[in-house]
């Protein structure tokens, strides 16, 4: 069946090597649906695409995976934030992203992200 | 980059002497604090930071500047930068686990997330960075392993410290294997054992 990319959307093809080595984009977390008697491969397509992540498959990766980001201090990241409350008091930084110079974005809900700009434009300024 | 080298050797060759901005990177509970307190101790007399065993003590980064050192038969002034310790998670619990009320500890979580931002932001303003890692930790992690490399792109000499060994479970070697490219010297910041070699490799690789 085919898999969507969770982060970029992309669709992918069952034996693709990208679900493996992981999507263009960079993420590694895919979608799927399970098969249906009677649902063809485009209707299958047509579904993924409107599927998106919700909250309960980010509870489900933290509580299938969290044990191992534990261990190796490592992140899950899906989307465009590099700074992620998950509650009150409980934050998740993507060093990598911040390192590399990206702007602090913020996710605070669903489609909702805040972009610290002067930030983002201070560094633009200092490269130039 | 090679520009900022060439500059870097105008500058000794030509300019007044530099003041050598020295960060100290790493995890949280490495002993950052302890060690810049014990260099700052040694040569000013004063203190830098508080330290404590709850992690993300330091949520601000701490400087102690004009700090002259003499080693090697050099004479360095640094602006010394203690900065909190990078964590790619931050969670109160942890603090709590240490006797934190519930309150108390997603403050210090919303400050040491800050904080983690904050030391990644000076990652431009420093000249060399000691990176610290606790000789007792796994050193294959990917806060070290991200701050290592992103120092090792935008060119800023490193030198590993491998702290806490005066622990019995030290294994500096682990943290040599780790990052055979780089300097390494083993300290104990609490004790001072083998501090006087770090300035040493101070003396020798910062610019």
């Amino acid at each position: 069946m085919p898999h969507k990319c969770a982060r970029c959307g992309k669709i992918y093809d069952d034996d693709s090597p990208e679900l493996i080595d992981g999507c263009s984009c960079g993420a590694r977390v895919f979608l799927y649906l399970k098969e249906k008697p009677g649902r063809n491969e485009e209707d299958t397509v047509k579904e993924l695409k409107l599927r998106e992540m919700v909250a309960d498959d980010f509870k489900r990766l933290d509580r299938e995976f969290g044990i191992d980001l534990k261990r190796t201090g490592r992140t899950i990241h899906l989307d465009l934030e590099n700074l992620q409350q998950i509650d009150k008091g409980r934050y998740r930084i993507d060093i990598k992203s911040l390192m590399k110079g990206d702007p602090l974005i913020m996710k605070v809900g669903e489609g909702v992200y805040y972009i610290d700009i002067i930030d983002a434009m201070s560094k633009g300024r200092k490269k130039g | 980059m090679p520009w900022r080298r060439l500059l870097g050797w105008f500058r000794r060759v030509f300019g007044k002497k530099k003041v050598i901005k020295l960060g100290l990177y790493g995890p949280p509970n490495a002993g950052k604090t302890t060690l810049a307190n014990k260099i700052s101790m040694d040569w000013t007399g004063e203190p830098v930071g508080r330290v404590s065993e709850i992690p993300h003590e330091t949520r601000e980064v701490q400087k102690k500047e004009q700090i002259i050192v003499r080693a090697a038969g050099k004479k360095l002034v640094m602006n010394l930068l203690d900065m909190p310790g990078i964590a790619t998670k931050v969670d109160f619990e942890e603090f709590m686990q240490h006797g934190l009320t519930k309150e108390a500890a997603q403050q210090r979580a919303k400050e040491a997330t800050k904080g983690v931002i904050e030391a990644i932001k000076w990652l431009e303003r420093v000249d060399t960075a000691l990176v610290v890692m606790d000789s007792t930790r796994d050193p294959y992690t990917q806060v070290n392993i991200t701050i290592i490399g992103n120092l090792e792109a935008r060119e800023i000499p490193i030198i590993i410290v491998a702290n806490k060994l005066d622990l019995q479970d030290a294994n500096p070697d682990a943290i040599k294997d780790a990052f055979p490219q780089h300097h390494v010297v083993e300290v104990s910041a609490l004790t001072g054992k083998f501090v006087d070699e770090l300035y040493g490799e101070i003396a020798k690789y910062a610019r």
